[in-house]
């Protein structure tokens, strides 16, 4: 089906462009490797989607499709939870920074009464 | 004993400026820090008498409450009290909110706006619900757990960091003061609840937010 060929030549470019950035060293080896086997499972289920079927039985859910549907809510929950965790990290760091800044602007508490022009 | 009065302070132009000066009555020092207010409650501030540091962007009430502790054990306090900087509360109950730490009876004082205080009832419902909660997560049984008037000893102040930066940091401290297994003690303060239209304090859902901030704070190494 050229759906197919079409997904694909798109997984085709999307393990490219992995690899380049592995290259460039912006992917840590781990998470590339994590990537281009993340895709390749893809690439294999687009390819011969029997195999989910095949799975989906095996555990006892209907259609192969279904237990795709499942596995990706799955795993986009995980993803979001992980950003969430990220995202406060990155809050908590923000306010270090702003401590910081501000214990450093000492100096307007001794004496003169000048308003300080930081933004 | 120096005693040093800890205001977090975030658009509060209308009320930190009686607010410190009520207080300094009854502290050596008063560091009021502006949380990125965007009005003029840091001049307000310095002009009643205060020192006052500011975060230039807004970092909410836990975080602004970590500076000041840090100023303040910097400045070496020997008693911390942390204060609200919108008017809720009566400045002169600082001498019974601070005096078990100064007599050594306890490391921590918590104020307890219950008994004293003219409570709405909806407001009543959701303090008693985090009562329960605390108990069940630090194992401190207070009657009151989300009040801002609280006192601390330089030893405990040294031992609880505030790393909770909105408002889930109350309950933080509960928590570690429960893990640090502090010496702590409930004292009655009065706060004072304007009309309805003013809101103040938390909604449901500001406490469902606490609640996932508090779960969020256990997944963070």
């Amino acid at each position: 089906m050229l759906i197919q060929y079409l997904l694909s030549f798109l997984i085709l470019l999307i393990i490219y462009r992995v690899v380049i950035k592995w290259r460039q060293g912006i992917l840590t080896s781990r998470d590339s490797v994590f990537w281009i086997g993340f895709w390749f499972v893809v690439g294999i289920i687009i390819l011969l989607p029997d195999t989910t079927s095949y799975l989906a039985e095996l555990v006892g859910v209907g259609r192969g499709a279904d237990l795709i549907v499942y596995l990706s809510i799955v795993l986009i929950f995980y993803i979001i939870f992980q950003m969430t965790i990220k995202i406060e990290k990155i809050e908590r760091n923000i306010t270090k920074v702003v401590r910081t800044v501000a214990m450093k602007d000492d100096t307007e508490n001794n004496g003169q009464q000048t308003k300080n022009e930081k933004t | 004993m120096k005693t040093i009065a800890v205001i977090p302070a975030y658009n509060e132009e209308r009320t930190i400026a009686d607010v410190v000066i009520e207080v300094q009555k009854y502290v050596t020092e008063v560091v009021v820090v502006d949380d990125g207010s965007a009005d003029h409650t840091m001049e307000r501030a310095k002009r009643a008498g205060a020192i006052v540091y500011s975060h230039f962007l807004n970092r909410g009430q836990g975080a602004a409450l970590e500076t000041g502790k840090k100023i303040a054990l910097l400045r070496q306090a020997d008693v911390i009290v942390t204060y609200d900087a919108d008017g809720q509360f009566v400045a002169e109950e600082i001498i019974n909110v601070v005096r078990p730490v100064m007599e050594g009876r306890a490391d921590v004082v918590l104020g307890a706006r219950f008994g004293k205080s003219n409570i709405p009832p909806v407001k009543k419902f959701f303090l008693k619900g985090a009562t329960i909660f605390t108990r069940l997560t630090s194992g401190l049984n207070l009657s009151d757990t989300h009040n801002g008037f609280r006192a601390f000893s330089r030893e405990a102040a040294e031992k609880i960091t505030i790393e909770q930066n909105r408002m889930a940091h109350a309950s933080e401290i509960l928590e570690k003061i429960g893990r640090q297994s502090l010496r702590y003690e409930e004292v009655p303060v009065t706060v004072k609840y304007f009309s309805p239209q003013m809101r103040r304090g938390q909604r449901l859902p500001d406490y469902l937010k606490i609640l996932f901030d508090l779960f969020l704070g256990k997944n963070i190494k």
